[in-house]
């Protein structure tokens, strides 16, 4: 059951584009309907499992040497950075012209994401003896639920571009698809489990 | 070598230094000022506290206990005390004055920086007669051993005198101290 | 790689204000989001992205003939981590009860200053650095932090006002000082995420509005001449 709300949680409440991190990253994640928007989504999420476990790891030795804490940042950094030199060397050599093409330099903003940091910091701030289901789910739920908001962002951006533009141009993209999620936010915030 | 190779050398090369400096930073800097706030020792007793009060002690650690109640011994305990303003060497002495006019007088002093900061009187073995100069007495604070305490009265004449060899052992007995 | 050139005061003022990187490219919305619930956060958070902006985007400017487009994003971010790193490191040495949890009116800085190293903005100019000039990225940086810190800090401010009706300052020492605009008027909702959104919403929908209309004015003007 502690699973199952974790999984909610980070749909609703504690959703990490709804907390507020990784935004423009997951806007454009939803805004490519490409063949092969799959890779992207897997890229994330491999790096996300990566990160989670790293994250935890961090967490026990935070616990016995106080460095870590404040080190945590710029070691997750450093495997973000190896997430994604090692995913742009394998698309350099491995992957074949049709998908390099497809896939541009997308994969570059969703490799470095304030989201997957944010995922590193709700570990280190759970307290000490947090059940380990918790943490489990929070490293499995937490990216999946930034995946699923992709969808949302990537319905509302859209529905945004088929619209009327009766107004200055730009005001039809950003800043509407601003209001939408915040009022996302409004309606989800008080929908922990 | 090519973009690939030359990208990957810099970027390594960053990450090592990142590394590097940031560990520096925390070992050479962040590490010792944590150290220097947390406070050292055990809970601060209420003798202490309320002697020390103006100071805000955050601990203590004992060097001399009470077992010396029964002999001649002059300093009955002694304890380092840790203020919030760390430059500050401070100690804590429950002082017994030999036989004087007032009986054997036991007393708390407070030293801060080889000087007699704090003075709180305790109890002694007589009732009144020599008792009263003892316990209102200020002409302790501020001594660092360089003078002699004197007070006159015919009742009291023995009494400070007794009392100061007593701070004279504290005195000597904290700046031999860390 | 090949060039182009602007020059350091058309860059400047690109970064400011035509293209404010908050407003109008909607770069460091985390921090945009984050570090505006408080006025006083949002000017700190402000200034340290500018310092780090700008030494980041000088580092891969300097660097630029041996990184390619991946190379400089994964710079930036390794230079803009150990600067964030070391400021947390400095922080917690000289103005701990400015940070401590403990105490409520203490400032974020712990949780927020890291994010600095993965916000898009730092990322994005260090990787377009690569196409421009020294002088041109060094402007641009300059513009760019500069516009950041004031975005930041009016929309922080107006935040912060509306959600409390009053603005906090904190000491070094954790003391706290509070102006107070009016009382009971208040929305603190906008102290959550849903704030951040919403206003940053409304302050760039009406920085694109000024823009384009100067820009809709500009050949109308051109046309009666």
């Amino acid at each position: 059951m502690q699973f199952l709300g974790v999984l909610l949680s980070s749909f609703f409440a504690h959703s990490l584009v709804l907390s507020g991190y990784g935004f423009r990253q997951n806007a454009s994640l939803g805004a490519r309907k490409t063949k092969y928007r799959w890779i992207l989504l897997s890229f994330y999420f491999v790096e996300a499992l990566i990160l989670g476990f790293a994250g935890w790891g961090f967490r026990s030795l935070a616990a016995n040497q106080e460095m870590w804490t404040y080190l945590t940042p710029l070691f997750s950094v450093l495997i973000m950075a190896l997430c994604l030199g090692g995913f742009a060397l394998l698309a350099h050599f491995c992957f074949p012209e049709q998908i390099k093409t497809d896939l541009a330099d997308s994969y570059i903003e969703i490799g470095l994401n304030s989201s997957l940091l944010a995922l590193v910091i709700v570990l280190l701030s759970y307290e000490a003896g947090t059940d380990a289901t918790i943490l489990v789910g929070s490293i499995i739920c937490l990216p999946l639920g930034y995946l699923a908001a992709s969808y949302a962002t990537g319905a509302v951006l859209d529905r945004l571009s088929f619209a009327p533009a009766s107004g200055p141009s730009r005001l039809a993209t950003m800043p509407l698809l601003l209001l939408s999620i915040a009022g996302l936010c409004l309606g989800c915030w008080m929908m922990t489990f | 070598m090519n973009s690939i190779g030359k990208t990957t050398l810099v970027c390594c090369l960053a990450a090592v230094a990142a590394v590097g400096v940031t560990v520096g930073v925390y070992y050479g800097v962040t590490a010792p000022a944590i150290a220097a706030r947390v406070p050292s020792g055990d809970a601060v007793t209420p003798e202490i506290a309320a002697l020390f009060a103006e100071d805000h002690p955050t601990g203590v650690t004992q060097f001399l206990d009470g077992s010396n109640d029964g002999s001649k011994a002059l300093l009955l305990s002694g304890y380092r005390v840790y203020l919030e303003d760390t430059s500050v060497k401070a100690f804590y002495y429950r002082c017994r004055s030999e036989q004087g006019f007032g009986g054997k007088v036991t007393f708390d002093i407070g030293i801060k920086n080889d000087v007699v900061a704090y003075y709180s009187f305790v109890k002694s073995t007589e009732d009144e007669q020599g008792t009263n100069w003892a316990r209102t007495t200020k002409d302790f604070i501020g001594y660092d051993g360089s003078y002699e305490v004197v007070a006159t009265g015919a009742t009291v004449e023995e009494t400070p005198g007794a009392m100061q060899s007593a701070v004279d052992a504290a005195l000597k007995d904290a700046k031999g101290r860390e | 790689m090949e060039q182009t050139k602007k020059g350091f005061l058309a860059s400047f003022l690109d970064g400011l204000y035509f293209n404010n990187p908050v407003l109008s490219l909607f770069l460091g919305l985390t921090l945009a989001v984050l570090a505006t619930t408080r006025f006083q956060t949002a000017l700190c958070v402000g200034l340290l992205t500018l310092v780090i902006l700008f030494l980041s985007v000088l580092a891969v400017s300097l660097c630029h003939s041996f990184l390619n487009k991946i190379g400089a994003t994964i710079f930036a971010a390794i230079i803009s981590a150990c600067l964030s790193t070391l400021t947390v490191l400095l922080l917690v040495a000289y103005a701990p009860k400015l940070i401590d949890a403990d105490n409520e009116k203490a400032l974020a800085l712990l949780t927020l200053v890291p994010f600095i190293s993965v916000t898009s903005l730092v990322l994005v100019k260090g990787q377009e650095s690569l196409d421009h000039t020294l002088e041109d990225n060094l402007g641009d940086a300059l513009g760019s932090g500069i516009g950041f810190l004031l975005a930041l800090v009016v929309i922080g401010f107006v935040r912060e006002l509306l959600a409390t009706g009053s603005i906090t300052f904190t000491a070094l020492d954790g003391t706290a000082s509070t102006w107070t605009a009016w009382k009971g008027w208040t929305l603190s909702i906008l102290a959550q995420p849903f704030g951040g959104f919403f206003l940053v919403a409304i302050f760039s929908g009406i920085h694109l509005t000024i823009i384009e209309m100067k820009k809709h004015k500009a050949p109308v003007a051109e046309e009666a001449k």
